[in-house]
C-alpha cells in the first residue's frame, strides 16, 4: 500500500499534534530527530506503533542524547530512514519546532524537489541539523535546494562555521544542489514540498 | 560472488548521513558486479547501511564485526545515481 503519510518531528512538544494527524489514515511514517527522538518513550507513541504505526528515529541523535532502543518502541534507523519517507509519501508533514510543513508534492519518487528551509541563526544547532537531514535527502535521490533566509544569512557569508556545517555544506555543493538566499521570510522557491528549520 | 578482486571503502570517523552518501559515491565508480568491502565504526552504521543498500537492490553478502568496527561486503547490483541537484547557485 502506498504510504500517505509521513511525519517528521523534530520537537518532542510536537508528538501530540503529529499523533493527532494519523487518524483515518491506514499508511503512516513517523520519523524523530533532533530533539523530536525525546519523545521515543512517550506511552502515546507506543500505543500508536502498537496500532501499526511505523516509526523510526535518527539513532545518531539518539545516541548523542544517551537513548537505546526498547522494545516497542520506535526503531533506531537514519538519516535514510527520513529522507525515503519524504521521498514517498503522498503528504509529508514537519514539525522541526518552528513553523509547520505540511504539503501535498504530488507524484513521489526520486527527483522529488525539496526545500530545507532555514529560518534561524546560521550558529543554531537547528540549521545543523537542518543540513545533515539535507545531505540525506540528498543521499536518497532527492533534489535539494537550501533555502537561507535573512537570519541565517551567515550561512553563505562566513566560512568560520562549526565543522559539521562546512561538511554538510560542502557535500551538497559537490553532489549539485542548491543554496538560495532569499530576501525576505516566506519568500517562495519553486519546488515540491519545504521542510523549514 | 564477484569475478574480480574486491573494493574496500574505510569509513572511519564517519557517520551518517555521509557513511551512506561515500558508499554510494564509491558505487558510482565501481562496474555492476564489483565486490566492496565497507568499514565502519559507528554502531548504527552497520545496520543502517546494509539495510539501506537493500532497499536501494544492491547486495549485502555479510556484515561482520571486526574489534570496534564492522565490515559489509556488498556487491553493486544497480548504478546508484546519486548526483541529481541542478546545479549551485
Amino acid at each position: 500500500m502506498a504510504l500517505e503519510l509521513g511525519i517528521l518531528v523534530a520537537d518532542a512538544a510536537m508528538l501530540g499534534r503529529a499523533l493527532d494527524l494519523l487518524r483515518n489514515v491506514d499508511e503512516a511514517q513517523l520519523f524523530l530527530m533532533d530533539e523530536g527522538v525525546r519523545a521515543a518513550e512517550a506511552p502515546a507513541l507506543r500505543a500508536a506503533i502498537d496500532d501499526g504505526l511505523d516509526a523510526a528515529l535518527c539513532a545518531m541523535d539518539a545516541e548523542a542524547r544517551g537513548l537505546v532502543a526498547t522494545v516497542g518502541g520506535p526503531r533506531f534507523g537514519s538519516q535514510w530512514d527520513h529522507a525515503t519517507m519524504v521521498r514517498d509519501a503522498a503528504r509529508v508533514v514537519a514539525m522541526t519546532g518552528g513553523r509547520i510543513d505540511d504539503n501535498d508534492p504530488g507524484a513521489a519518487g526520486a527527483g522529488r524537489r525539496v526545500a530545507v528551509r532555514l529560518t534561524r541563526d546560521a550558529g543554531d544547532p537547528k540549521v545543523a541539523q537542518a543540513l545533515r537531514a539535507a545531505v540525506g535527502y540528498a543521499a536518497a535521490d532527492l533534489s535539494v535546494v537550501v533555502v537561507v533566509e535573512p537570519p541565517a544569512r551567515a550561512l553563505l557569508q562566513r566560512d568560520d562555521h562549526a565543522a559539521p556545517i562546512v561538511k554538510a555544506i560542502a557535500t551538497l555543493r559537490a553532489l549539485g544542489h542548491r543554496f538560495v538566499e532569499v530576501a525576505a521570510v516566506n519568500t517562495r522557491v519553486s519546488c515540491d514540498l519545504e521542510v523549514s528549520w | 560472488m564477484s569475478d574480480a578482486a574486491p573494493h574496500t571503502l574505510d569509513l572511519a570517523g564517519e557517520v551518517c548521513p555521509y557513511t551512506f552518501v561515500r558508499t554510494k559515491l564509491r558505487l558510482e565508480e565501481l562496474p555492476l558486479g564489483a565486490e566492496l568491502h565497507i568499514l565502519v565504526d559507528h554502531a548504527p552504521a552497520a545496520d543502517n547501511v546494509p539495510r539501506s543498500l537493500v532497499a536501494e537492490g544492491q547486495d549485502v553478502i555479510s556484515v561482520s564485526a571486526e574489534g570496534n568496527r564492522w565490515r559489509i561486503v556488498a556487491i553493486k547490483r544497480t548504478e546508484p545515481h546519486l548526483r541529481k541537484g541542478k546545479g549551485n547557485s
